[in-house]
Parts: structure tokens; sequence; C-alpha cells
């Protein structure tokens, strides 16, 4: 499952969402915001989402993610509009039965969504808000 | 018997994301579409047209017709929602 939300993202709801009788591990990455980049200091982030094509593309990922791995629940959830530093941006969460497929699963399914998910990231510095190079899409 | 679609104009929806929607100003631009075998070639030619700014970027772009990234040559309906999608960066 993949949410996109404005609201601050609640990482003990994301557990809950993914935790299964069946499972023994869970696996979570969480992403937030950092305060520089290439020598500028971030004082904040703006994200923004084509919600629609994002939303297919992580099915697809997600399908993927359930052909290589034995994976129980899958949830990620990325946040949109203005961000604090420090607060969280992205939060994928994994259930499986081992610890070695959510691991795998996790970190696959983070990097697809830097690659693949039509989000788009602007850092504001104090010298101006500047989008930060990405990945063009299928590429 | 004339359906009264037929008799309005139709106009294509294109969105704007990211750098490209700063660009161009506009979260989404509607464009008279000419059906019935207008292709995706012309309707960025069009745009490119209205919107100098965009044709002048250096922001490399794909293109996407109902979320599914589209070769040129695709050919484009009245309802289909077209997309510039500039480097995505989530996470």
């Amino acid at each position: 499952m993949f949410l996109i939300t404005k609201k601050p993202i609640d990482i003990s709801r994301v557990i809950e969402g993914v935790r299964d009788k069946s499972s023994g591990a869970i696996a979570l990455f969480v992403g937030t915001v950092r305060d520089g980049g290439k020598g500028q200091v971030v004082v904040g982030m703006y994200y923004e989402s084509y919600d629609k094509m994002a939303k297919l593309i992580l099915e697809e990922i997600e399908n993927q993610v359930k052909l290589k791995w034995k994976v129980s629940k899958f949830l990620v959830v990325h946040r949109i509009g203005n961000l604090n530093i420090a607060d969280i941006s992205v939060a994928v969460a994994i259930s499986a039965r081992h610890r070695k497929e959510a691991f795998g699963a996790c970190k696959y399914t983070m990097e697809a969504i830097k690659r693949k998910v039509p989000i788009w990231k602007k850092e504001v510095t104090a010298d101006g808000s500047f989008w930060v190079k990405g990945h063009l899409l299928g590429g | 018997m004339v359906q009264e679609d037929q008799l309005s104009v139709k106009r294509l929806r294109v969105k704007l994301f990211g750098n490209l929607r700063e660009i161009v100003g506009k979260k989404e631009i509607r464009i008279k579409f000419n059906p019935p075998d207008m292709s995706l070639s012309e309707v960025i030619s069009i745009i490119l047209e209205y919107y100098p700014n965009l044709s002048r970027t250096t922001v490399p772009y794909i293109v996407s017709i109902n979320q599914k990234i589209a070769t040129k040559s695709a050919k484009i309906n009245a309802n289909d929602e077209v997309a510039f999608l500039p480097p995505v960066s989530g996470g």
C-alpha cells in the first residue's frame, strides 16, 4: 500500500500498518530532511508529487518486491508539502517471516522510490530555493 | 445525429511538475485539441511555441500519457492526461 500525505508521518502507525501474526520481522526505513546539501545550509524542503502516477508506480514496485521476496505486508508513506529540518519525508515498512526478506525488500523499495516515483523536492536555503537534481524517469 | 461533445472544442489537459511548473508558471495548461490523429510530438511543439521559457530550458524531461511514459510518436486522445516530468527526487 502507498500513501501520500501532507501531514506528519507517525512511525508507530506505519509499523502497526505492517504488523502481522506470521511475520517475525519488520524492516523500516525512515528518510528525514537534512540540513545541508552541496555546501549550502538547508533550512527546509518542499515536496510535490504526481499522485496518480506515483500510486501506479508504487503498485508496480510492490508487485516486483513480492515476486523477489516472500513478504507479508508492504507500506510506503511519503509526505509532501513544506517540511522542516529533521522532519520525516518518507517511511518504508515491510514485514516478512524472516529478517533477510524484510531487509532486502525494504532496501530495494527505497532505491526504486528514488529512481522511479514522480516526486520532486526543492531545497530551501538562505540564498533561495533549488530543485534537487534527480533521476530522469525511464533513464 | 451529431452528439453535443462533437460540437464543442475539445481541450487537452497537460500537467507540469517541479521546475517545469515554475518555468511555465502553471500547474496545468489546456490546449485546443485537433482530432483524430494528433501525436505527442505535435502537442509538445504547440506547448513549446506558447511557452518559450519551456523551449529554452536546459532541464531534461520526459512526457507521460495517462501516467505512462510515452514516445513522441504516440497518438493522443482528447480525454488523455499528458504530463511533463523533470528528473524525480523523492525520498
